[in-house]
């Protein structure tokens, strides 16, 4: 129940949707293709956040502008629903 | 070898062949390192499972509603070896199955084939998509580290100019400039073994 609590305010928050949505679109994206498109400032709390519901993972690179996100196997099973 | 036991091959090499279609396309990929996993392993079983159950009913179905080989009667169907046909209404079948059969347990609905074929999709997806992204990362740094060690500095940033365009590389060297903890030459190494693999692959082996 606490879970689905959680998935309904991050479906709730259009920044944060549009950031999964796009990352489930591309299956993996780097942070730096990521900072093209979104608030570099405002894109890490989201991503962490979105890391911390298990809906993505992160692969840490040599550096940091391309460390690699992609979506987790529970990311990939609400697919449906957040499209 | 008889026609059932033909058209069981055939069916769990299709159920291979579809399995690996599916997860390359949604994970979206085409290297076979990367989709080869123990959930894919998984997913294939499942699939092979189905299929196999789906083509030994259409052998069945086939067998008491069409005559038999050999006899004066002739069927479209008769056509080419029986296993042949098997095969192709088993696994097609499948897929037409998977799609109305519900398990129930006491009248309570469990999970439908379709269910579990999801999820087992789901987890060879996530699986192939971790694998890829630790590839690309063995394999990139493998390609900025033989870089570096065969072009000296200057080689490095001319290189990088060039592949990259001129506004990209002064907006890279830009964003690390002030930055002691990165080395320049390292990083465009990185840049350019993410970005073009293969012409840095050229590169290397022109050298």
């Amino acid at each position: 129940m606490g879970r689905d609590n959680e998935l309904i305010s991050l479906l709730a928050k259009p920044d944060m949707l549009n950031l999964f949505k796009r990352i489930l679109k591309s299956r993996i994206l780097s942070r730096s293709e990521l900072e093209r498109q979104y608030n570099p400032v405002s894109i890490e709390a989201s991503l962490n956040e979105l890391e911390m519901l298990g809906l993505i993972n992160r692969q840490p690179s040599a550096f940091h502008d391309f460390d690699k996100f992609y979506p987790t196997r529970e990311g990939l099973e609400i697919e449906k629903m957040v499209r | 070898m008889n026609d059932v036991a033909c058209a069981l091959l055939v069916s769990s090499l299709l159920s291979v062949l579809l399995a690996t279609i599916q997860i390359s396309i949604d994970a979206k990929t085409n290297d076979l390192r990367s989709i080869i996993t123990s959930s894919f392993v998984f997913y294939i079983l499942i699939m092979m499972i189905g299929n196999i159950i789906t083509t030994l009913l259409s052998a069945n179905l086939i067998d008491n509603n069409l005559p038999a080989p050999g006899s004066t009667k002739t069927s479209f169907l008769l056509a080419g070896p029986r296993w042949v046909w098997y095969s192709i209404f088993g696994v097609f079948g499948f897929e037409a199955i998977i799609q109305k059969v519900n398990v129930t347990f006491f009248d309570q609905g469990v999970l439908t084939i379709h269910d579990w074929l999801t999820k087992a999709k789901k987890s060879a997806t996530a699986a192939s998509l971790e694998k890829i992204v630790i590839l690309n990362f063995q394999d990139s740094q493998l390609l900025a580290t033989r870089l570096k060690a065969q072009l000296d500095q200057e080689s490095i940033h001319t290189f990088a100019s060039m592949q990259l365009g001129f506004d990209q590389y002064e907006k890279i060297i830009a964003s690390i400039k002030g930055n002691d903890k990165i080395n320049h030459e390292e990083y465009l190494a990185y840049v350019l073994a993410e970005q073009s693999p293969r012409v840095v692959k050229a590169k290397i082996r022109a050298r």
